[in-house]
């Protein structure tokens, strides 16, 4: 009797350890399964957010020269053509499918809007670089004799959406680089 | 930014010297870090967010697991699975951001369907650091690599700016003991910068001359194309793509010796080859010695029947071009 007692109680220590550990088991697979579903949310989160920031409509640049010109924060600009686009930037036309740049009518100001729409995503990093590097020669040419146009230069708004690149010198570059994501 | 950029050379190296050497010890990594960060946000800032992610991602998968296979419950075929689980969603984000504008464009050419979609810019080196989280966590899976426990070493061993953009891809194993415990002497980081200056001259002297002279050739009407000028596109074009290549290589190999991680080689004169096997052993070899080490020799390598050993040959390279 002793005995069978002995082997109730040792058989049902040893289900309830069983239990226990059965139980930690769940736990840890739930566990599992719960970090690995998280981090598939953040992905897809993740990857939803790069694609919607990415996208721009695909506007013809006839589009985006009107609402430029009717801006009002690019009164007293004049728009450019090919040639100037390749003194002042160093930039084919040929080699873009469009182009808008427009700058402004005073000798002595550096004020200036491009929009370029590239045939491909990979030329937005050689545009960025023309871009940077006229600012830099921009910058020299004012140095020391003009404060307010290199703080302008210094300010100015680089900004890449879809295939467009938005480039802007002015006093109020944000408002002008709001014209064109109203458009694209 | 590149490192030929007058930002990296002129700014930001100066700039990341000083606040590593200034840095006690213990804040050695964490500036090293931050500065990769920096260095990696510099292109599309929006992809930092990927190569975080990317980190702490390999990083708890490998922690799970070695802790599954530590432990007798579960049993150790979860280990397996989740091994597979982090393969797949590596290779997904790959081959998202590399090829579904391509199979795209080829379910509508295939279907007929005009399925319009945006093509994202492809995150700068996602290749090399996902070759690199892969490396470990199948070297914890093989219990060749212990887990320290230091999410930071793992984030700096995957985001290390020297090999980030162009290779050569560096195995945990490899720089394991270097990223906890390293030293510069004056020769090894005079050697660092010796041998980025060469690498910078491969660059910017050689490879961008040749690559103007490739330009100009293929640039040429097809009525004023001669065979010596196109075979001096072809020769300019063969040396460009070498000194640009083996050019970053020797920048990042040279720039790893100035904070102390030694880089294995990755190119060996590769032209002077008698074959296309020495070829790829002296192309990119760490390209070369990671498809061997985790898929060749895996699958079988040349061990097994030819029929086999075909099929093996196919899927490394296949996926190598990949």
């Amino acid at each position: 009797m002793k005995n069978q007692l002995y082997q109730l109680n040792q058989s049902q220590k040893f289900n309830h350890k069983n239990t226990k550990m059965r139980k930690r088991t769940d736990y840890t697979r739930f566990k599992a399964l719960l970090t690995k579903a998280v981090f598939l949310v953040i992905l897809f989160v993740f990857l939803a957010l790069v694609y919607g920031a990415g996208t721009a409509k695909n506007v013809p640049m006839k589009k985006i020269e009107k609402a430029m010109t009717s801006s009002k924060y690019t009164q007293g600009m004049q728009v450019q053509t090919p040639r100037e686009l390749a003194r002042y930037m160093k930039l084919s036309s040929t080699d873009f499918e469009g182009f808008y740049y427009a700058r402004s009518t005073e000798n002595l100001a550096v004020d200036e809007v491009l929009v370029i729409k590239a045939k491909s995503r990979a030329q937005l990093n050689e545009l960025k670089d023309a871009v940077e590097a006229r600012v830099d020669q921009q910058t020299k040419n004012y140095q020391g004799y003009a404060p307010k146009q290199v703080a302008k230069l210094k300010n100015f708004k680089l900004l890449t959406k879809g295939k467009y690149l938005f480039y802007c010198v002015a006093d109020k570059p944000d408002k002008i680089s709001e014209v064109l994501t109203d458009v694209i | 930014m590149l490192f030929s950029s007058v930002y990296f050379i002129y700014y930001f190296l100066p700039a990341l010297l000083i606040c590593y050497y200034v840095a006690p010890r213990p804040a050695k990594n964490v500036i090293l870090l931050l500065f990769s960060l920096v260095f990696y946000s510099w292109g599309e800032p929006i992809y930092v967010f990927l190569i975080i992610f990317s980190g702490v991602f390999n990083y708890v998968m490998a922690g799970e697991i070695q802790s599954l296979q530590q432990n007798s419950h579960p049993p150790k075929m979860s280990a397996k699975k989740t091994l597979i689980f982090t393969v797949v969603v590596n290779l997904f984000i790959l081959c998202f951001f590399k090829y579904y504008g391509f199979a795209l464009d080829i379910f509508n050419s295939i279907t007929g369907a005009h399925v319009k979609y945006t093509a994202l810019p492809l995150p700068i080196g996602i290749s090399f650091y996902t070759f690199q989280a892969l490396s470990y966590v199948f070297d914890v899976y093989k219990h060749k690599v212990n887990i320290r426990g230091k999410l930071l070493e793992f984030m700096l061993y995957l985001s290390l700016f020297p090999q980030l953009i162009a290779g050569p891809i560096v195995q945990y194993k490899d720089v394991e003991t270097q990223l906890y415990s390293r030293s510069v002497t004056w020769e090894s980081f005079g050697y660092g910068v010796e041998r980025f200056i060469v690498g910078l001259a491969k660059k910017v002297l050689l490879a961008n001359t040749l690559g103007s002279f490739h330009q100009m050739v293929i640039a040429l009407p097809q009525s004023k194309e001669s065979v010596l000028a196109s075979w001096i596109g072809i020769l300019a074009f063969t040396f460009q793509i070498y000194f640009d290549f083996s050019g970053y290589s020797d920048m990042a190999i040279g720039l790893g010796q100035m904070f102390g991680f030694h880089f294995k080689e990755n190119f060996n004169h590769p032209y002077i080859s008698k074959s296309v096997t020495e070829f790829w052993r002296r192309w990119h070899i760490s390209l070369g010695s990671w498809f061997r080490e985790y898929l060749y020799i895996p699958l079988g390598g040349n061990r097994v029947n030819p029929l086999r050993h075909i099929f093996n040959l196919v899927v490394v390279w296949g996926l190598t071009g990949l």
